[in-house]
């Protein structure tokens, strides 16, 4: 089956300008003692001593064939399109990625270049996922963000115009001074147009980042509790009236456009990462290179994976990952394909939360599979804690 | 051993001005550094422990030294705790010297825990050696401390001596200090055996260790003594003095330090304070001062999982080996299931004994609010004794209720009388007596409900004197009161572990206090609950926990997993040591949340 193969994910941690929210390993990319031209280089390497040590590995019944390949950042858009072109036939070269495999850039609409989209396209990408945030000029600005409305719409048409037939747009919500008439305004925006695919994230206000710090001193007047609910719950119902089905906590797809290389994540199948601070999940173990560039650079020079950390859960521990992240799909985890992955069934694990949850209205099981229901979306944390 | 070669003194100081390196200074200069190490060592290894047979507690330690007049003498330092509930085993260690070493911190000056230990020093007429210490800090400043001695406490500053023990400077002046100026001990002899335990403990191997001092007369190695208190007998089987390692000796004579190993098999058979006398040829009479220990705070404890019951009392069992002030009943709550009430001196001694439960035994517990012992005359004539606040009869039932009373005794600079007489009267304190001990000093005596001490009491006085007050207190008997019991109802449901005595006309003020308090310490639940305080069956406060609508993460990719997923599972630890009431899960520290409500 077809989505059962694994993906690819390759980390770029370079970004033009670090946003106000965010807590991501990535590095300023003009400040940066690696250069992005030495970090692909490095990347292509890794690659090959990736496929050497693939090779090794017993086969374990995992496919070789890889349904997905996805470049994230950070800002992958500021890598120039040469370079990505580089590492792109040095990944095909090593690894088996199927024809149909769905190939996603993450773009910041601030930092691509003029002809760069037609240049991914003809690379054999065929997604973007782009960093629109919100359609309001003042909310990006307050949002430390590099790029204007403008910018937005222009990478936009022009992925359109350079043939691009599968976008996702990422917004976010629960923004400081962001009214429900201005997420809204942002949202209908977005859906005028008419993307495969809309990522509504609510923002979190993480310790180690401006925001962090301006939250702590009182300095950000985030929207009430009640608001970001109301936020949430008419998001989901706009977006369905509009063709776009609510398929996790934060994302939306017209039929047929579910990311496939996340839903890997959400199924918790396997991937493997390249780049500083990646992660990979394979045969159960999961790890993760380091997050020092010049620790990277300088591990894989010497002929070395640069994995950092390594875990690797019992069964019990797997299975309760699995549910803890198939919860966040709407159609949930599958039973069946639960029990035949680790030959028992999710009650034998876990009977007594299931009811409790249950009871309380939280979780359900419809056509045969176990999922939050729309009260248990909101409590999401709630529910999966009982199972990790 | 000629008893004018003999000098016993203490160490007494605020907290982190140096007591503990000077001491070690101290130990240096007499030669006995290289015996310290290896004694640390063997602390360090339980066969050489076992070998030994003790374990050692540096509590006394023997000293040689020669001094300036080319005599040998012997210095006996004997250690001291330093809170007010262990204020009568602080007040036991100074009757057993003749001599204190008062140290003040140059840079720091003169504290509340100085004042208060100094003037227990001067109680028992221990001669004074002011010590200023840290001379070498860039902060110090030992005039103005010099004037502070002199005029806060009436003392000759050309008496303190100037010292480092970072540096060692002065550590030769404050030997010297100590063999001229404390006088040397003079009980006789040749007279009836009086010797004072100031402190205890039991070694595994040995059974109880007596820290003695030898008063008057002589205890010898075979001798057959009488513990005073409770008249029982045992043969003495070693007697020791610690350099600091033990060494074993034939007898202590009058004026001398040491210890006394004789079968004891608990701490309760050597309790501090008691006097050691020989079955033989006893003592007419006991030393002055000898207070049995009575617990005057009373908790319940219970295992946050039920499982875990034998275990907490498997641990009660061993840590009242060692501490004679510890109590414990079993006892059940409707909300909690079974425990132990337990008994103890006072809050910091409960948290200690709290704490050791937590760390060394690994239990998850919940306290309960503490308690005073009440006496209760029922209308049908019965008398009541109640430790548990659960456990009161209804109202109507009740004819009189009796609460325990401590004559508190607070020393305060005069600049904070006001608000300390203020604080006084809130607590329900009547008012005994204020006198000026030095221009700037006042002593005020209250009697006040123990009660109300034992509700973070001394906390506040602290903050009202921005530190500077000392408090002790002494029992001073029962009274009357018009007390009630108030109730804490969560979704609807008594809670026996949260009720509370108060006095009736705070009670609807306290009422509200607390449910505030739940209501920020109980985390929001899946469904709103309601927070209700009440004197029998009259609501006096209500408050009311949201229901969680909201908790779920935004964002979830390949690299976000373990990190998810350990959140999660702390989120998930943090439930496990909550205790589930009904189905509300409320959290350790909601129990105790009475304890610290706003005034």
């Amino acid at each position: 089956m077809k989505n059962e193969l694994p993906g690819i994910y390759i980390h770029i941690p370079f970004c033009k300008t670090k946003c106000h929210y965010c807590d991501f390993v990535s590095y300023p990319i003009h400040k940066s003692a690696v250069s992005v031209e030495l970090y692909i280089k490095t990347l292509i390497h890794e690659v090959k001593l990736r496929k050497e040590w693939l090779a090794s590995l017993p086969s374990a019944g995992i496919p070789r064939r890889f349904q997905s390949v996805y470049v994230g950042g950070g800002t992958p858009s500021v890598v120039p399109s040469g370079l990505l072109q580089m590492l792109f036939e040095e990944l095909w070269k090593n690894f088996d990625i199927t024809d149909e495999a769905e190939v996603t850039i993450e773009v910041n609409p601030g930092t691509i270049e003029r002809n760069g989209l037609t240049l991914y396209r003809q690379m054999g990408v065929n997604r973007l996922s782009i960093g629109v945030q919100s359609f309001d000029d003042s909310t990006l600005k307050k949002l430390g963000r590099c790029h204007t409305t403008a910018d937005a719409y222009s990478v936009i048409n022009g992925a359109k115009a350079a043939g691009f037939r599968n976008l996702s747009l990422d917004l976010m919500f629960g923004l400081p001074g962001q009214s429900c008439k201005l997420w809204f305004d942002s949202l209908s925006k977005a859906t005028a147009l008419s993307p495969e695919h809309i990522s509504c994230y609510e923002l979190g206000i993480e310790p180690n980042t401006p925001y962090g710090k301006w939250h702590s001193q009182g300095l950000l007047s985030v929207p009430t509790e009640d608001d970001v609910i109301g936020m949430m719950e008419n998001t989901s119902t706009y977006l369905g009236s509009r063709g776009y089905q609510h398929y996790e906590i934060s994302n939306y797809a017209k039929p047929g456009f579910q990311a496939r290389h996340n839903s890997i994540y959400w199924k918790n199948g396997p991937y493997l990462g390249f780049g500083c601070a990646a992660y990979s999940y394979w045969q159960g173990r999961r790890f993760g290179n380091v997050n020092d560039l010049d620790l990277y650079r300088e591990s894989v020079y010497n002929n070395r994976l640069p994995e950092a950390d390594s875990e690797t859960l019992d069964i019990k521990g797997s299975a309760g990952e699995t549910i803890m992240l198939g919860l966040r799909l709407r159609d949930g985890v599958c039973l069946k394909t639960f029990e035949k992955r680790f030959g028992v069934s999710v009650w034998q694990f876990w009977d007594e939360e299931i009811s409790l949850f249950t009871e309380r209205g939280l979780l359900e099981v419809s056509s045969g599979c176990l999922r939050l229901t729309d009260q248990g979306l909101l409590l999401a944390n709630q529910v999966q804690a009982a199972f990790v | 051993m000629r008893q004018d070669g003999i000098r016993n003194f203490c160490i007494i100081a605020h907290i982190d001005h140096g007591k503990s390196t000077l001491a070690d200074r101290i130990l240096e200069r007499t030669g006995r550094v290289a015996e310290r190490q290896m004694a640390d060592q063997h602390l360090d290894s339980m066969e050489l422990e076992r070998e030994r047979g003790i374990t050692i507690k540096l509590q006394a330690v023997r000293l040689q030294y020669k001094a300036s007049d080319a005599k040998e003498y012997v210095l006996n330092l004997i250690d001291t705790p330093g809170h007010v509930d262990f204020i009568y085993e602080v007040s036991r260690s100074l009757a057993a010297c003749e001599g204190a070493l008062l140290v003040i911190d140059a840079s720091q000056g003169i504290e509340a825990q100085t004042l208060a230990n100094l003037y227990l020093a001067l109680e028992h007429d221990l001669e004074i050696i002011p010590v200023i210490n840290k001379i070498d800090l860039p902060a110090a400043d030992p005039e103005r401390v010099k004037r502070e001695l002199e005029e806060s406490i009436g003392i000759d500053a050309s008496e303190a001596i100037l010292t480092s023990a970072k540096t060692g400077e002065g550590i030769d002046d404050i030997l010297e200090a100590i063999v001229e100026r404390v006088p040397a001990p003079q009980g006789a002899a040749d007279t009836s055996l009086r010797a004072l335990i100031f402190d205890s403990h039991y070694d595994p191997y040995r059974g109880v260790v007596a820290y003695v001092r030898v008063l008057e007369g002589q205890i010898a190695v075979g001798d057959i003594i009488t513990m005073m208190s409770t008249k029982k007998n045992f043969e003495v089987d070693d007697l020791g003095v610690f350099t600091p390692g033990m060494e074993p000796v034939d007898t202590l004579s009058a004026g001398e330090v040491g210890c006394v190993i004789a079968g004891m098999k608990d701490v309760k058979d050597a309790p501090v304070g008691d006097t050691i006398t020989l079955k033989n040829h006893p003592a007419a009479k006991p030393l002055p001062g000898y207070r049995p220990v009575t617990p005057m705070v009373y908790c319940g404890l219970y295992p946050v999982d039920n499982e875990d019951y034998p275990a907490l009392r498997d641990a009660l069992e061993r840590l009242r080996l060692n501490d004679a002030a510890l109590t414990f009943e079993p006892e059940t709550s409707v909300a909690l299931g079974f425990g132990y009430r337990c008994g103890f001196l006072g809050l910091l001694h409960m948290e200690i004994i709290q704490e050791r439960l937590e760390r060394e035994f690994e239990l998850n517990l919940i306290t309960t609010a503490p308690s005073v012992i009440y006496h209760l005359f029922k209308k049908d004539a019965g008398e009541l004794i109640i430790d548990n606040p659960a456990m009161f009869p209804d109202a109507g039932d009740i004819d009189s209720i009796k609460e325990p009373f401590v004559r508190a005794s607070i020393m305060t600079p005069d600049d904070f009388v006001g608000p300390v007489m203020e604080l006084c009267q809130e607590r329900r304190g009547i008012f005994e007596t204020m006198e000026y001990v030095t221009p700037e000093r006042v002593q005020i005596v209250y009697e006040m409900p123990l009660s109300e001490i034992i509700m973070d009491f001394f906390d506040r006085l602290k903050s009202r004197t921005r530190g500077y007050a000392s408090l002790d207190y002494e029992p001073a008997g029962y009274k009357e009161a018009n007390l009630v019991k108030l109730d804490i109802l969560l979704n609807g449901e008594p809670v026996d572990a949260l009720s509370t005595i108060t006095h009736r006309d705070n009670a609807p003020h306290r009422g509200r206090s607390l449910a505030q308090k739940l209501k920020d310490v109980i985390p929001q639940q899946m469904f709103e609950v309601p927070i209700q305080a009440a004197i029998g069956s009259k609501v006096v406060a209500r408050e009311t926990i949201r229901a969680l609508r909201k908790d779920v993460l935004a964002k979830c990719y390949g690299g976000d997993v373990t990190r998810k997923r350990k959140l999660l599972e702390r989120q998930k630890e943090g439930k496990r040591r909550m205790k589930q009431l009904g189905s509300v899960e409320v959290p350790q520290e909601a129990f105790m949340a009475v304890l610290s409500l706003e005034e």
